[in-house]
């Protein structure tokens, strides 16, 4: 289920392994320093909210800090009912929904008013299948897999092409969250069939873990942004993409104004959980 | 097709009967040039009337046609590294001279004088090629034992490489695939075994090595950059012998001889890699069952079936296989790509001045990668197929014109990929791409023409046609900048019809100006089509990147090119110099969308954007031909840029490909009858990218996502690459009454362990997500030695 462009990782471990004694080191280069950008990271769902819009703002890539959070804007959620919301700053950056209920099928959008610019996102809830159950299963290590606990999932994938998915995996509690644990999706070559015993970790968990896996069902251009994402944060090796920046769907309303990055996403969210027993 | 044999055979009458017209006055000498050790065709052999500036060289064949004055002349056959011979004839009837040129001795104090040096790059036409001979690419200190035709290309002028271990090579700031590698004629679609660390080629099964980069012949064409024309040996057709080696990667075993003396010989070469020996080497606690190696089988014989005809039948053969397979053999992934070429030649004179050569010609390229068990166990493919057939014609009409005309057609099949579910566990469906059809046409015509002692031009034109055919369902994508297009207005277009048509007529122009013996001016136009094109949105082309025929959305590519050069030679041709100048223009260049699908995806053309690109540069080249100490320093100044609508705000932006400074030192030295030592130092400016200047975090913080916040591509050079190798060669004792002649190769790579960077990328740290930062990856980050043992008898 996961997408063939692993093969390129793939190629990576193959030069790895060909003991080529390639070497990876951390260098000091000299960066620009850019125009200062919105960067927005929030999500609307069929779960019960609120729901968080995060705006920060870009910062110098070799920053080493938490963003800083773009304070004072005015931002508004509409869905295609005709419902709006204009949200609340709970922290700096943090803007919360207090009654808006995301439904599948629906389409959002966002507006930002903040420094003067008018920025706006439209996204959708598309349907997500239900997860059947979670299996476990214990692997021997070895290679480049390390011996413990490993989470398979089984689910269905309806049937029509265009669904797509994120999945996110938390052990007791905690999203795992490092660029490697991003898993996306899409349907292209699996669409219609049962989705059984695709293991979810590539880090293993111990007995007494509780894990849970939730499916997002993404749209078409989160996939999108999923994938360039993940060329971007995982690009090292012999046939690395260049680098460029990742889309977004957050466009300023005035073309010549300053742009912004980042993303507004929709999901609905199927959700399982199992505690590692021996 | 019915035209284009209608349009030979036409050809061919008229050439036929031109000869009867002439008078005769004038008579031609014709003949083969070949190595007296083994009956080798010698290419490129110049056959001048002594004291004359009148002559010829010898085709890919060995052949030449010469028609002079009746009466006494001296013919001088020269070839570099053979010892000239003289020839007087007295020309009263059309005569044949067959010659058997000697190698001179290796050892440098019994070289036999000999009274002229070839001095081809001053007298021919050719300008921007490079013709490499295998005893110099030998002599090259070889990667890991290995030694390598692709590697030593990289060492001349206008030659480079986007990084160590990258696939194929960039001729004036050129891509990868728009170089005609041609094998025998077959086009080779992935000239890289291991990724890109090593060449199809077995040196052992070489002859002849050519790139073309500018003032390319009418002859050749369906390639942008240049043709790199590789010539198989013919096979030992005086005795049986074998040859071969081992080495750190691979084991090579050669075996060649006549099947029918001086009429019919064979060659068989063979190669493997005992890649698996690495993972036993590796650091890592890897499995005894993973599996990496390439082999190839390179395999020719020919024929002559009468004075005037001489067949050939050549075929490659190679394959490269990985397979990975965890501890507990759960999940496992196998992968294996390859080439296969044939390729059927007929030589026939018509007349002593009419050479002839029909071609055949089959070429393939296919992958499999997939997942054997489990349930995500798939199997998928990918193949491109390429028929042809040519006829090729040189017609000597005088001391003073030549002229090459012929015809070609191509049929392409590709397969860009299918991804086949296996087993009854797996979830997988099956997904297949559309097969794509495409015909490709070509004829020209050709004339090189002297006026006079001091000028001459080649003037010619190719006419190239290009038809996509059915069955398929087309799209036109809308959209505009970088985003990804929609398909809309499909049409459906039945088995065989024609999608789409181009043509191009491609006009080639060159002319030499003698300054004086040992020095001239030439000048070049020519204008390329391409009509496949390697799809390829990563840093190095990989195995896996797919061709694409040009279809109704992708155009080909042209490029217009001009060079002037200056050329002279010093001290009776021990020193060979150079200066070029050159200009490309490129149009209809691809380049793809942020986040392209270029694999598995039928819509992938919704992905490619189109552009334009322009090169250009100067190069010098200065080569020592003779004496014990030779070799060559070549340095090229050169941009290579791109323009694209919505990238780089619009403004020109160095390519991938683009290196402002190229050089290289390679030397040789013979010290004694038994040692010989060769170095190289290859320095180049490092490759353009584009670096963050911001950053952002998603995902509630947890990534952060480098930025240019300038929308800039390329905006920064990794530092320069720079490497010394060295390498010693000691030749096993001389003993007379042994045939068994050994020698000892030991090389050194990256002499001085320098981490060249092939790129810089940017990632979180991996303890501390909120930090960034910027790594270099280095294919080969310290020295590598090797020891090759090489053998014939």
């Amino acid at each position: 289920m996961k997408n063939i462009s692993i093969s390129q990782r793939l190629f990576f471990l193959l030069l790895v392994l060909a003991g080529l004694s390639s070497c990876e080191d951390v260098v000091d280069v000299k960066l620009d320093e850019g125009q200062t950008l919105l960067a927005v990271d929030g999500w609307v769902t069929d779960q019960p909210g609120p729901y968080t819009i995060g705006l920060s703002t870009t910062a110098p890539y070799f920053n080493n800090q938490p963003a800083p959070g773009a304070r004072g804007a005015e931002v508004t959620i509409t869905d295609n009912e005709g419902n709006r919301e204009t949200l609340q700053e709970a922290e700096p950056g943090k803007y919360l929904t207090q009654t808006l209920r995301g439904k599948t099928g629906n389409s959002y959008t966002l507006n930002i008013k903040w420094n003067g610019e008018e920025y706006t996102a439209r996204t959708r809830i598309n349907r997500v299948p239900a997860i059947d159950s979670l299996g476990i299963r214990f692997r021997k290590g070895g290679g480049f897999m390390d011996e413990g606990y490993y989470i398979y999932y089984f689910g269905p994938e309806p049937a029509g092409v265009g669904d797509n998915y994120r999945f996110k995996v938390y052990k007791n509690d905690t999203l795992l969250s490092k660029p490697q644990n991003l898993i996306v999706a899409e349907d292209k070559l699996v669409d219609g069939n049962y989705i059984g015993n695709v293991q979810l970790n590539f880090e293993p968990f111990k007995a007494g873990d509780k894990v849970r896996v939730e499916n997002w069902s993404i749209t078409d251009d989160t996939y999108t942004f999923y994938t360039e994402l993940q060329q971007q944060i995982l690009n090292g090796g012999l046939f690395a993409n260049p680098p460029a920046n990742v889309r977004t769907n957050v466009f300023n309303r005035n073309a010549s104004g300053r742009k912004a990055v980042g993303w507004f996403g929709g999901a609905g969210v199927a959700a399982r959980e199992v505690t590692v027993t021996e | 097709m019915k035209s284009f044999i209608r349009l030979t055979a036409v050809l061919t009458f008229l050439l036929m009967t031109a000869p009867v017209i002439q008078a005769q006055d004038k008579f031609t000498v014709s003949g083969t040039v070949r190595d007296a050790a083994n009956g080798e065709g010698l290419i490129g052999a110049i056959v001048q009337v002594q004291g004359q500036t009148t002559g010829t060289t010898t085709n890919e064949y060995g052949f030449y046609s010469l028609t002079l004055p009746k009466g006494r002349h001296t013919l001088v056959y020269s070839y570099l590294g053979y010892v000239n011979q003289l020839r007087p004839v007295n020309l009263q009837a059309p005569q044949k001279i067959d010659i058997q040129l000697s190698a001179e001795d290796v050892q440098i104090e019994e070289v036999v004088v000999t009274s002229t040096r070839p001095d081809q790059n001053v007298r021919s036409m050719e300008m921007g090629v490079a013709r490499l001979e295998m005893k110099t690419i030998k002599s090259v200190p070889p990667l890991l034992g290995e030694v390598d035709v692709i590697r030593a290309i990289q060492l001349l002028p206008g030659v480079s490489t986007v990084g160590e271990g990258a696939s194929g090579f960039n001729v004036r700031g050129g891509g990868v695939d728009q170089n005609l590698i041609l094998l025998d004629e077959a086009p080779v679609y992935n000239s890289s075994h291991l990724l890109g660390f090593f060449s199809v080629f077995n040196p052992d099964a070489v002859k002849d090595v050519k790139l073309i980069k500018g003032g390319i012949p009418a002859q050749y064409g369906g390639r942008l950059s240049s043709i790199l024309d590789v010539r198989m040996k013919e096979g030992n057709s005086k005795r049986f012998a074998a040859s071969g080696g081992i080495g750190t990667v691979s084991s090579r075993l050669t075996l060649e001889g006549p099947i029918q003396k001086d009429k019919s010989s064979f060659i068989i070469a063979g190669r493997r890699s005992y890649g698996d020996l690495f993972l036993k080497l590796s650091p890592n606690d890897i499995q005894r069952n993973n599996q990496l190696y390439f082999y190839d089988l390179s395999t020719k014989v020919n024929f002559t079936p009468g004075p005037k005809d001489r067949i050939y039948l050549s075929g490659y053969f190679g394959n490269d296989a990985f397979r990975f397979v965890s501890g507990d053999g759960e999940d496992s992934f196998k992968m294996r790509w390859g080439n296969r070429t044939g390729t059927i030649r007929w030589n026939h004179l018509f007349s002593d001045k009419l050479f002839a050569n029909f071609t055949g010609i089959y070429s393939d390229y296919d992958y499999m990668l997939g997942v054997p068990t489990g349930p995500q166990a798939f199997e998928w493919t990918s193949r491109i197929f390429n028929y042809s057939g040519k006829a090729d014609f040189s017609y000597y009409l005088n001391a003073n014109n030549t002229i090459t005309f012929g015809v070609s057609a191509i049929r392409y099949r590709f397969h860009p990929g299918e991804a086949q579910p296996l087993g009854s566990e797996t979830i997988f469906n099956r997904y297949a791409l559309d097969h794509q059809h495409a015909v490709e046409y070509a004829a020209y015509l050709d004339n090189e023409q002297k006026i006079g002692e001091r000028l001459s031009f080649q003037y010619g034109l190719r006419f190239s046609m290009y038809n996509f055919l059915g069955s398929q369902t087309v799209y036109e994508y809308v959209g505009e900048g970088t985003d990804r297009k929609v398909p809309t207005n499909g049409r459906t277009y039945g088995k065989g019809e024609t999608i789409a048509s181009y043509t191009n007529p491609e006009p080639r122009f060159s002319l030499r100006y003698a300054l004086s013996e040992s020095s001239s001016v030439k000048a070049s136009y020519n204008r390329m089509a391409q009509y496949v094109h390697l799809i390829s949105n990563t840093t190095a082309a990989s195995p896996l990147d797919v061709w694409s025929p040009t279809t109704k959305n992708i155009k080909p590519e042209l490029a217009d090119q001009v060079a002037l050069g200056y050329f002279r030679n010093f001290k009776e041709n021990m020193f060979e110099t150079s200066v070029e100048v050159f200009y490309k223009d490129m149009q209809n260049q691809i380049d793809y969308i942020p986040g392209a699908e270029t694999l598995l995806n039928q819509e992938m053309e919704a992905d490619l954007i189109y552009g334009d690109g322009r090169a250009y540069g100067v190069e010098l080249y200065v080569k020592k031909n003779t004496g014990r100490l030779t070799g060559w320093v070549s340095y090229t100044l050169s941009r290579s840029e791109r323009l694209f609508e919505g990238l780089n705000r619009n403004k020109w932006y160095p390519a991938k490909y683009d290196r402002r400074h190229i050089g290289s030192v390679v030397g040789m030295y013979d010290l004694n009858k038994r040692w010989s030592f060769s170095g190289t130092f290859s320095y180049t400016t490092g490759v353009a990218t584009t670096f963050p200047n911001a950053r952002y975090e998603i995902d509630g913080g947890a990534i952060t996502v480098p930025h240019n916040t300038d929308e800039s591509r390329n905006n920064f050079r990794v530092p320069p690459y720079h490497r010394l190798d060295l390498s010693a060669t000691l030749q096993g004792r001389k003993n007379d009454q042994r045939r068994w002649k050994g020698e000892w190769v030991f090389s050194i790579y990256n002499v001085y362990a320098r981490r060249n960077p092939f790129t810089i990328y940017f990632r979180q740290n991996k303890n501390d997500p909120t930090r960034t930062e910027a790594v270099r990856l280095s294919i080969f980050g310290s020295i590598l030695p090797s020891v090759t043992y090489n053998f014939k008898f």
